[in-house]
């Protein structure tokens, strides 16, 4: 009698944990892929580390999208894949391909992800315009401006730039090791900073986040920037990863980007986020592309079997009725 | 007296004239650079794009009354296309029951949302993802032979009035029945408004959802059947911006992302309106490396009018 009711309280508490922290969902599913790709590859550590690599940039773009998303119902920055273009294409073009003018395209990258991801804000706080609408027009207009200065050019990256790129740590590639680095940081500044609170607090309620003296626009400001930042960046980066600036690279991080904050667990309502959900999300959607590819699966059938990934983790931690 | 004089309804406001204002703002310069398309034919070819999306918004337009979105809509219509112009005439009895099937996910997936309390924009980023490979496994280049009743219906031409034309009445007329005058319209409302209030009120917002989504679908589907007919092809790719569009046009209309109000001739001249601005850029020879950016600001400029009339005189704490 008492050691059932031993077990139904334990299970309870594994419930709780895991309800609390749906973010051990993806890191499950990984470990679920990593073992399957053991059984129909010879090396599977290497699949691993290839999805890796890819999942830099989905970390990089997806931490950005996790802040936007933290401000609360409604925020949302569909303006990543064609700032991503943009910005990959423009630095690019900025190095000239030589080694001397990595940091100037560095700088571009940056600049012009800041400067699209304030536009974003101005025109959702000052013309008062849903960021879902405002950040998709405002990235049509930056999709014009990438297609009609940068079309056709395909601009190979600095030699140095490409070497680093593709260079490892222990095994894992830089650029992961780089991402996780910067997703410990988020998870402080989450945290322990008043900006990371403040938005927090701003996600839940921002009616009393405003009225408990939270600079409210200020931290959405830098929010939105610094989703464009990471957009510019991602840009800058992939081109030199992937051997050039095209209009269409950045696509399938529109989607992608959504995906990865709510299967790792943040709440889409705002005011709960979690980093490291989003660092094990990144990694399964590209385990699972390539667990597919090794399979012989065709893209069509990837895209219906990723869709239903997705669909089958926001189910299984779906929070239920009245416990939002 | 005074109490009178508080409840008395608030007049018509000058947000739900945006629609009317934006749709003669497009068509009347349109009308200066072409004048001969006010005729039978010029109206007809005008309009006919527009019927697709003006069913897409309203698929858009049901969803986000009640605070839900479709991100897949627009793979949906896709996909719709594919199985019209592909499935439908090699293999009848399929075709239908993909079409039902899809509506069968929809209502499910409406039951879900309310019982496990998940956001719909994810759900339906992962369905597009499953349209789309649908689509593609079905007709994986664009081509296909949409069936000859399918395209005759879309060419339709009546005497006196252009088909698109009479098409838009009848559907605005519809929609306003089901939204004003039925039981359904009203708690449709009601859970946009205020979903506790629906619930305490002994109402099943769970059936409301189910049927809201079941809708979404089905609009949908005719929306993918008109646009199949129009272009006469099975495209897997065709409508994928069809998603954002229907979603301006529904703020264009004078909805809102909240949910809870809604205008059902709002909603079609948002469409017919977003419908021109293409049209409008062609006749002025935008190039069309420019369009897509000009849809843009045009888009942006019309939603920011919109938005400083009906914020007017409130106090925005973001």
């Amino acid at each position: 009698m008492s050691s059932s009711a031993n077990t139904l309280s334990r299970i309870n508490l594994i419930n709780a944990y895991l309800s609390k922290n749906r973010w051990i969902w993806s890191y499950v599913g990984v470990v679920i892929l990593y073992v399957l790709t053991g059984f129909v590859s010879d090396n599977p550590f290497q699949t691993f580390t290839a999805s890796i690599g890819f999942s830099s940039f989905l970390i990089l773009v997806g931490l950005g999208q996790m802040l936007v998303i933290t401000n609360g119902p409604g925020n949302i920055d569909l303006s990543i894949p064609y700032t991503l273009a943009f910005a990959g294409s423009f630095s690019l073009k900025m190095t000239a391909g030589i080694d001397q003018g990595i940091f100037l395209g560095l700088v571009i990258a940056v600049l012009s992800g800041l400067i699209i991801g304030t536009l974003n804000f101005v025109l959702i706080r000052y013309a008062l315009i849903p960021p879902m609408i405002a950040t998709l027009a405002n990235s049509f207009i930056i999709r014009t401006l990438t297609i009609v200065y940068f079309r056709g050019m395909l601009i190979k990256p600095p030699k140095a730039l490409e070497h680093f790129v593709n260079t490892r740590i222990l095994g894992l590639p830089t650029l992961f090791v780089l991402m996780l680095l910067l997703s410990a940081v988020i998870h402080v500044v989450l945290n322990k900073t008043s900006y990371g609170r403040g938005i927090q607090a701003i996600g839940q309620n921002p009616k009393a986040a405003y009225l408990s003296s939270i600079k409210v626009n200020y931290y959405k400001l830098i929010t939105y920037a610094l989703s464009g930042l990471f957009a510019g960046i991602a840009g800058f980066l992939l081109a030199s990863y992937t051997g050039g600036a095209t209009l269409g690279m950045g696509g399938e991080y529109q989607s992608n980007s959504i995906a990865v904050v709510v299967v790792g667990g943040t709440s889409i309502a705002g005011g709960d986020s979690n980093v490291q959900g989003i660092v094990g999300a990144s990694i399964l959607l590209y385990l699972v592309t390539n667990f597919l590819n090794i399979i012989g699966v065709g893209a069509s059938y990837r895209s219906i079997i990723t869709g239903i990934v997705i669909v089958s983790i926001i189910l299984a931690t779906g929070r239920g009725r009245g416990k939002n | 007296m005074i109490t009178q004089k508080l409840i008395k309804r608030r007049p018509l406001s000058i947000e739900l004239l945006m629609p009317f204002v934006s749709i003669v703002l497009v068509f009347v310069p349109i009308v200066v650079l072409k004048p001969n398309i006010l005729n039978y034919f010029g109206i007809h070819l005008l309009l006919n794009m527009a019927i697709p999306l003006v069913l897409a918004t309203i698929a858009q337009m049901f969803a986000m009354t009640i605070g839900e979105i479709d991100f897949s809509l627009g793979n949906l219509v896709s996909l719709v296309t594919c199985i019209v112009g592909t499935t439908l005439a090699k293999n009848p009895v399929l075709a239908i029951a993909l079409l039902i099937g899809i509506l069968l996910i929809y209502m499910v997936l409406g039951a879900l949302f309310y019982l496990k309390n998940i956001p719909s924009i994810v759900v339906t980023i992962g369905l597009s993802f499953i349209w789309t490979g649908v689509a593609v496994i079905i007709q994986p280049s664009p081509g296909g032979n949409v069936p000859a009743w399918i395209v005759n219906m879309m060419g339709y031409k009546p005497p006196l009035i252009p088909m698109p034309l009479l098409f838009m009445v009848g559907i605005a007329i519809i929609l306003m029945l089901i939204l004003f005058r039925t039981k359904f319209g009203v708690l449709l409302r009601g859970v946009g408004g205020n979903k506790r209030a629906v619930e305490q009120s002994g109402h099943s917002v769970l059936k409301v959802q189910m049927f809201v989504f079941l809708l979404v679908g089905l609009f949908g589907i005719l929306s993918g059947t008109a646009l199949a007919g129009i272009t006469t092809s099975a495209d897997a790719r065709i409508a994928q911006n069809y998603t954002m569009i229907a979603v301006a046009s529904v703020l264009l209309g004078g909805g809102s992302f909240s949910g809870g109000t809604v205008s059902a001739v709002g909603v079609v001249l948002g469409a017919c309106t977003m419908t021109m601005v293409g049209t409008l850029l062609t006749f002025l020879k935008v190039s069309p490396d420019w369009q897509i950016g000009t849809q843009g600001i045009i888009i942006l400029a019309v939603l920011f009018v919109n938005s400083q009339l009906k914020q007017k005189g409130r106090v925005r704490y973001v």
